[in-house]
């Protein structure tokens, strides 16, 4: 699947769809990897926007076109007509934002239609955020339809690699595929750990007593 | 556009438009020039009734992505269209579309088939309203004619495929937007569920029957299979249907006496759980007809063929059929006669039976599994127990095997169980494998079980051999958890952060392992202590001869899951002991003896030897600190000096001994028992946390931010700090201590507002207040010295200064945040005390982002903690004082940006002033809130302030610097909007005051939040627009000038004119959600009354335009309604903006079809 504007590539390469409402984070996500940076701005996508990302393997190099989709209505360009030849693909929504995972089941629905039996994986993104909407016990709908879950947050890197790799896996048909070198990865803005977890706990509790809940340090500390 | 429409298209015109459409597709494929093609492919659709252009590409294109594009060009001009379409238009482009399919059903581009196919499903979706019965039954007899396999096999999968696309338009999750109000999308469900439903879950059901016997032979794979395979998921797809018109199941629902089958409201906490619950009418189809017994013998038969060629655990067909008898587990509600359960158990044992072999015997099955065998059949067994617990009782659950087998279900569940986490102890590793998830099925399924469903908490009653399974299941838990634990010694790489990342999962994990533990509490109690007290032994046996490595990572381990058993999170509110524990026991009568009270002290007694410096330096890491705050923090919020500690529940049911051991429980740590003796401990504890371990930041902000924190937010503890001498100690060590000034910024914040939260415990405000002056009395005169020094300029800057500001400010930021009306006076004191210092302060830093942040939060903070106590006098001074700090932000900051800096810079910046504005927003947003919340005993208004001019005034300063570039951050854009909305809403007359600049500033946001792609910001421009609309036109009637001869003639065109434009644009000819229709006609019914003679002009205009005449009569016919019908009048009142919102959600419908074609 290489795209004549761009190199030719003599290693294995797919065509990844990645859809999903709009403001999930899909191009933040695809930047994550190309430059490293993580982007705060909100700009919507406009119909499409494709990206070649490399990964090395223990197999060797694979590339994956990242078909980066516009994920509001009214940008949607082509919308499904993107997805034909789609070998993989990710669905993404926000758990801060319920709206975004009700959608989930939609987007399914188009690209099964147009992609029939490929390797999907469905990303809950920016689980950095305290104010969760979407818990993880309430993502059921992977289960239904046999996809691949992952929490991820662009912003913190966290399980940033995960969905390719088990992308990677599926079409290598091989469970054992790793990558064996990472990319170069910006250090995380936040981390996620015992502690913030626990801190988030007790600020839970403390927000009952409090008046305004106060969100925009724990973006920038 | 170029000609794509019908009429007086010639051969060579439809072949020159083909062969523009593939090459577009082509690419769009590649990727070439992508724009234009996109453009050249969205002109097909977009051009007025492309049928004819699309039809022949549908015939006779060779490139598949051509015929797809023109599949969805129909779909889109057709939906667009539909309101203009003859009825028989319509009934043949769903026709042509299903011949489609079935001619090329054996054409091998099944995406071409699928889209075409969804296209009928959609256009019958959209006139499924309007279709009589017998037009609706001619497309279906069609398709039912295909199922049943006249055709062949092709035609029979396409024909289900069809049905597949059509149930998932009408379910409501998944259905496509269409333009229509949500009322069509509802009638349209209820109609698909009430008369079709169950008729396509024949359907399917007969076409694969009709094949079954073929599937059954011992060939190798037959074509059959693909219809199987459909038809199979078309029933599962049925049914995950909602089914919501099963209206006797909600009274069946109360008859909770009737039996032990629960119903849907259950319980919230099951909401994620999926029942199936079609109501009486699939009786037949799903039980009484041999349904389930005709699906598990197909499924045998497939397990008898997997090791052949074509089959396997995982082919599809296997994998639909499994997923089928999983859902059916979920099957419960009316669709069951009230026999007290009796069907509903049978079912379920029958399912039950034919899943068994999944499953059972655990090891067997593991064990296959681990030499390579699949994992999908033994996980979806684990999701049919999951199925299965969620539709019955803990009794009912354990008693359905007992029928076949000696021992119930819970001991399978517990033994299976065992098995995988055995596995899961062998392969120790962080990726997920089958295990992982075996067990997290498992877990839910237990969880389930256990999980109190009735408001009055009463556990779940296991049997005892359920409480046997529960009791072993969980010391198989823990010893697993701990071997994990000192595994964890050896491979300590980098890897470990992605497991604490996992921490929200493990902490559900945690808690269902506290189920576990406590459905046989008076086993695990006792096990846990014995646990801990062998590992406290070790350590002290071995101190300086063996490394204690291992035995903390167990003790960690152990620490987290006890606390889990002995204690609720509370989520915001007090947490009770749990039911378990209050109700076990009963034969303790001396509370010393009490397991829990035993458990606690042991524990306790362990943290407090971390007091010894020696005993610290050897045993207590920093990480096994952190386990041993979490701990106390969890545990003392349960059962530290306890609320109800002396008023007992009344229930007559509970036994006289099991009150006694709850009540000697529960005063055992009470205030007047050893409650001071222990909180004196953790405070001790606590400090030495601060002081001891420097630099240990997580450690340190469990200590401020869990467990002090749940210290102060109880009253009786308060009471009980304030005179403890330890806690004194601590707050002269906040104030005078060096080593607390290291702490980082938050945990200073918070340690400020614990102890000023503590000053609630004294006995009245004079004494709080004082405690709040002299707790801060340092910090504001060291701001208030520094402030005044001559060489400030100079010294400012240097690194220690920069840190002792910023220290100071975060600490009073934390104490503001704790305002409350006892300590109020203290804190608006101190605030006033450092009003001219901040302002110093603001000037000298200007250009040091970070502390101009940290003054501005502390500023926000604290009038938001204020400002509704202030007397008016006081206000004055705040606002006053508010201005001049704007004032000065401005004066630094305008301008500022646009300096050409590098890209990053210039992001960062941005970034920096984004973080400052939204401050300033929060600031005004608080001045604001003094109209709707004052506890002050004058008015403002008497004191001649006017909140609305202040904060309009503060708007003036800070829109400048709100560019729409900075509307970007979405936060910042939301808050924005909110502030404006906000203002406009309840001052709108002040508008008027604004200078032109700001105004046309504020105007121009507004525009752009009209377009904005979030629908709360669109919809409080909305709101805001509404406001001002109908305030100039009620101005207006009432003779008055209104908003625009108020000095804001200067503009070119009126701002509601140009309003007026904008808003029809946006709803006419743009994109945007059903759902702002009724927000934007409550505002634009104000700007139509306002602007009578523009609108007329611009409907006429419209009108002018259509060049088709019919058209024209309709937009014509649809305009006059638009503004007559359902008698609306001229009146500002909430039953004329209802009429308006249902004459516009109509108008919309009848002409923004033909309106939007190109």
């Amino acid at each position: 699947m290489a795209l004549p504007n761009q190199q030719t590539v003599d290693y294995p390469s797919f065509k990844l769809v990645i859809v999903g409402d709009g403001g999930t984070g899909k191009t933040t996500f695809v930047k994550r990897h190309l430059t490293g940076e993580f982007e705060k701005k909100y700009e919507p996508t406009i119909g499409v926007e494709v990206h070649p990302l490399d990964f090395f393997t223990n197999c060797g190099k694979i590339r994956f076109y990242c078909w980066d989709t516009a994920g509001q209505e009214k940008f949607g360009g082509l919308r499904d007509g993107y997805y034909i030849h789609g070998q993989c693909a990710i669905i993404m929504f926000d758990v801060t934002a319920r709206l975004t995972y009700k959608n989930v089941p939609t987007w399914h629905r188009d690209l099964c239609r147009v992609c029939e039996n490929i390797p999907i994986v469905l990303c809950g993104n920016k689980v950095d955020v305290k104010n969760r909407q979407v818990k993880a016990k309430q993502v059921t709908f992977h289960r239904k339809k046999n996809l691949q879950y992952y929490e991820i947050s662009a912003k913190s890197n966290y399980n940033f690699e995960k969905p390719f790799l088990y992308l990677a896996r599926k079409l290598a048909g091989d469970p054992n595929l790793h990558f064996v070198e990472s990319p170069a990865l910006a250090p995380p803005e936040v981390h996620i750990d015992l502690a913030a977890q626990q801190q988030h706990e007790a600020e839970l509790a403390a927000a009952a007593s409090q008046p305004l809940p106060d969100d925009d340090d724990d973006a920038f500390e | 556009m170029q000609g794509f429409s019908d009429g007086g298209a010639d051969l060579a015109q439809l072949q020159t438009n083909m062969r523009n459409i593939e090459v577009a597709c082509t690419s769009i494929q590649m990727h070439i020039n992508p724009a234009a093609a996109e453009a050249t492919i969205l002109s097909l659709s977009q051009s007025p009734q492309p049928y004819t252009a699309c039809r022949f590409i549908l015939e006779n294109s060779q490139v598949p992505n051509a015929r797809f594009q023109a599949a969805g060009a129909i779909r889109d001009a057709a939906i667009r269209e539909w309101s203009s379409l003859s009825t028989e238009e319509r009934r043949s482009l769903i026709s042509f579309c299903l011949c489609f399919v079935m001619q090329h059903a054996s054409s091998p581009e099944g995406y071409v088939l699928a889209k075409v196919s969804s296209v009928a499903a959609q256009l019958m979706k959209r006139g499924w309203l309007d279709f009589s019965e017998a037009e609706k039954e001619a497309f279906f007899y069609q398709v039912n004619q295909a199922i049943l396999g006249a055709h062949g096999i092709d035609v029979q999968f396409i024909g289900v495929n069809f049905l597949e696309s059509l149930v998932s338009e009408f379910s409501p999750s998944t259905s496509s937007a269409m333009g229509l109000p949500r009322e069509f999308h509802e009638q349209c469900r209820t109609s698909l569920e009430l008369n079709y439903l169950k008729m396509f879950y024949c359907w399917a059901r007969d076409a694969a029957l009709s094949v079954t016997n073929k599937i059954m032979e011992p060939n190798a794979v037959i074509p059959e299979v693909k219809v199987c395979t459909a038809a199979l998921r078309l029933m599962l797809q049925i049914l995950n249907w909602e089914f919501r018109n099963d209206t006797t199941s909600m009274k069946a629902g109360i008859d909770v006496f009737s039996a032990g089958v629960r119903h849907d409201n259950a319980s919230s906490k099951r909401s994620e759980c999926v029942l199936v619950q079609p109501g009486p009418a699939w009786f037949e189809v799903l039980i009484s007809s041999g349904h389930v017994s005709w699906l598990l013998g197909l499924y045998a038969a497939l397990r008898q063929k997997f090791s052949r060629e074509g089959y396997w655990i995982d082919c599809p067909i296997a994998v639909s059929a499994r997923k089928l008898i999983v859902q059916l587990c979920s099957l419960t509600g009316t669709i069951f006669p009230s026999d007290n359960g009796k069907m509903q158990e049978n079912h379920l044992l029958q399912l039950l039976s034919g899943i068994l072999q999944w499953i059972d015997p655990p090891d067997v099955v593991s064990k296959a599994i681990e030499e390579g065998k699949s994992e999908s059949e033994m996980l979806d067994g684990c999701r049919a127990l999951l199925s299965i617990a969620t539709a019955t009782t803990p009794f009912v659950f354990d008693q359905l095997l007992k029928a076949i087998r000696p021992c119930g279900t819970l001991s399978l569940l517990s033994t299976l169980m065992c098995e995988v986490v055995k596995v899961l102890m062998t392969n120790n590793t962080d990726e997920e494998t089958w295990s992982w998830e075996a067990r997290d099925i498992l877990l839910d399924t237990w969880t389930i079980l256990l999980v109190p469903t009735d408001g009055n908490g009463g556990d779940a009653l296991l049997p005892p051999e359920g409480k046997h399974a529960a009791a072993n299941l969980f010391s198989m838990i823990v010893e697993s958890e701990l071997k994990v634990a000192s595994a964890s010694v050896a491979n300590d790489d980098g890897d470990s952060d992605y497991l604490q990342a996992s921490i929200s999962a493990m902490d559900e994990r945690l808690s269902s392992y506290a189920l576990i533990a406590r459905a046989a509490i008076d086993v695990t109690i006792p096990l846990l202590t014995r646990l801990f007290s062998e590992r406290f032994a070790r350590l002290h046996q071995g101190r300086g001869v063996i490394d204690p490595t291992e035995t903390l990572e167990e003790l960690y381990s152990l620490l987290l899951i006890t606390g889990h058993v002995l204690a609720d999170e509370g989520e915001g509110e007090t947490p009770l002991v749990p039911t378990a524990i209050q109700t076990h026991f009963a034969d303790v009568v001396e509370a010393e003896k009490h397991p829990v009270v035993v458990l606690s002290g042991s524990i306790i007694r362990f943290a407090e030897q971390s007091m010894d410096p020696e005993v610290r330096a050897n045993v207590f890491s920093p990480r096994l600190m952190e386990a041993v705050i979490w701990f106390l923090a969890r545990w003392s919020h349960t059962y530290l000096m306890p609320l109800e500690e002396t008023n007992c529940l009344s229930n007559d049911y509970q036994q006289h001994q099991s009150m006694n051991s709850k009540k000697a429980l529960l005063s055992f740590f009470g205030e007047h028992n050893q409650g001071q003796v222990v909180l004196d401990i953790i405070v001790r504890i606590s400090v030495m946390t601060l002081v001891s371990y420097p630099g240990e930041k997580d450690l340190q902000g469990l200590t401020c931010h869990h467990l002090l924190h749940t210290l102060v937010h109880r009253k009786t503890i308060c009471f009980q700090l304030v005179s403890l001498e330890s806690w004194r100690n601590l707050a002269n060590a906040f104030t005078n201590e060096k080593s607390l000034f290291l702490l980082s910024s938050a945990n200073q914040r918070s340690l400020a507002q614990t102890l000023v939260l503590s000053a609630s415990g004294l006995r009245n405000s004079e004494a709080a207040n004082q405690y709040v002056k002299g707790l801060m009395a340092h910090m504001t005169t060291y701001l208030v010295e520094l402030s005044n020094r001559s060489d400030l300029k100079s010294v400012a800057h240097q690194p220690d200064i920069i840190m002792s500001v910023s220290c100071l400010l975060e600490r009073l930021r934390g104490a503001a945040s704790a305002a409350g009306p006892r300590r109020q006076r203290a804190m608006y004191e101190i605030g006033i005390s450092v009003m001219n210092p901040v302002l110093h302060l603001l000037e000298v830093y200007k250009d040091e982002s970070a502390v101009v942040y940290l003054l501005l939060k502390f500023i926000v903070d604290w009038v938001d903690g204020q400002i509704s106590y202030l007397e008016s006098r006081e206000t004055a001074a705040v606002i006053d004082f508010c201005m001049r700090l704007l004032q000065l932000y401005s004066s630094h900051n305008i301008g500022k940006i646009s300096i050409s800096l590098s890209s990053t810079l210039l992001s960062e910046a941005k970034t920096e002033k984004y973080k400052d504005l939204r401050a300033l927003l929060q600031l005004l947003s608080s001045l604001c809130s003094k109209d709707l919340v004052d506890f002050s005993s004058d008015s403002v208004e008497a004191a001649g302030i006017n909140i609305s001019q202040v904060v309009f005034f503060g708007l003036h300063i800070v829109t400048p610097l709100i560019s729409l570039e900075l509307l970007k951050y979405p936060k910042l854009c939301h808050d924005y909007f909110s502030l404006v909305s906000h203002i406009l809403e309840v001052y709108p007359e002040t508008l008027a005051q604004l200078n032109s600049e700001a105004f046309a500033h504020i105007i121009g946001t507004l525009d752009f939040g009209l377009h904005h792609q979030d629908l709360e910001v669109v919809n409080m421009c909305l709101g805001a627009l509404k406001a001002l609309a109908a305030y100039n036109y009620r101005e207006i009637c009432a003779g008055k000038t209104g908003l625009v001869s108020a000095g804001l003639g200067n503009l070119p065109e009126g701002i509601f004119s140009r309003f007026l434009r904008s808003l029809l644009q946006l709803l006419l000819f743009e994109d945007y959600s059903p759902d702002l229709v009724s927000a934007a006609a409550d505002a634009l019914l104000p700007l139509i009354l306002i602007e009578q003679g523009l609108y007329q002009k611009l409907g006429n205009e419209l009108i002018e335009r259509q060049t088709n005449p019919a058209l024209k009569s309709r937009l014509a016919n649809a305009l006059h309604s638009l503004t007559s019908s359902n008698h609306l009048s001229s009146r500002l009142d909430r039953v004329n903006y209802q009429r308006f919102r249902k004459n516009l959600n109509s108008f919309l419908v009848e002409v923004r079809g033909f309106l939007r074609t190109i």
